[in-house]
């Protein structure tokens, strides 16, 4: 293949993070996200306004880590096309991939088994229209961002250096 | 006698020694100069450089194209002797 500028994979897209500060937005999107989720549901049942607040600064913090990844060069890693990527970008992307789709597994496995248990023993489960959407956008979140929060994890630093 | 054990990069392929920083020195190329010569991105010219990625036989034919030299001249498994002293000893001897 010749390489001309047509084809040449696209440059590094968004803000470079250190790897501290990646792994922070990537706490932040899913911590946060469970933490508001929680914090939500004790807010519901004790009607408490303080805990309401709660639920707004964890919400702030779930959009701030998921803006973070979403507009820096992880995003644009795990989710551009083949065409764009050069060939390390590529294998970074597929190893993403491979590790998200065990944690993902994972993750499916171990809640098909808390259900089971939980419908035999009377543990809880979600039960309403909301706490049914609390979980329905959990795993949505953990499906559109597992790639790019495993490369953000795993990309070591590299100075910018041109 | 204990066995030499080979250096491994991060995503556990063995580390290939390269002459990548001398050669772009050499020539007063930039990561992106050399990255857009040869169709990657200017990290992953860092990677190689570090010693981070090992490339595949296409980019390491592109690059020994584009430097005009053998890729064993670019690429080896033991590290590289300085090119000083390589010089210095081939004058001599």
């Amino acid at each position: 293949m010749n390489w001309t500028k047509q084809n040449l994979p696209a440059r590094t897209v968004g803000p470079s993070l250190t790897r501290l500060r990646r792994r922070i937005a990537v706490l932040a999107t899913y911590l946060g996200y469970s933490a508001m989720v929680g914090v939500w549901y004790m807010a519901s049942f004790y009607q408490s306004a303080g805990l309401f607040i709660l639920v707004i600064m964890l919400a702030i913090v779930t959009l701030s880590g998921f803006g973070l990844l979403v507009t820096s060069w992880v995003w644009h890693a795990a989710n551009a096309p083949e065409s764009n990527l050069d060939e390390r970008q590529q294998r970074v992307r597929d190893r993403a991939y491979l590790h998200s789709y065990q944690a993902f597994a994972g993750v499916i496995t171990l809640a098909g088994f808390y259900a089971a248990l939980a419908w035999d023993n009377g543990w809880w489960l979600p039960t309403t229209w909301n706490q049914v959407q609390a979980v329905m956008w959990g795993v949505l979140l953990l499906a559109l961002t597992l790639p790019a929060a495993v490369v953000a994890w795993t990309e070591s630093d590299l100075s910018d250096d041109r | 006698m204990k066995k030499k054990e080979a250096a491994h990069t991060s995503n556990g392929a063995m580390t290939i020694h390269n002459r990548l920083p001398v050669l772009r020195a050499e020539r007063g190329l930039s990561r992106q100069d050399l990255a857009d010569a040869v169709g990657v991105n200017y990290q992953t010219i860092g990677y190689l450089e570090r010693g981070d990625y090992s490339p595949s036989l296409e980019l390491a034919f592109r690059l020994s194209d584009y430097f005009e030299l053998p890729i064993e001249a670019i690429f080896a498994r033991e590290p590289f002797k300085p090119l000083s002293k390589e010089r210095y000893h081939a004058a001599a001897g």
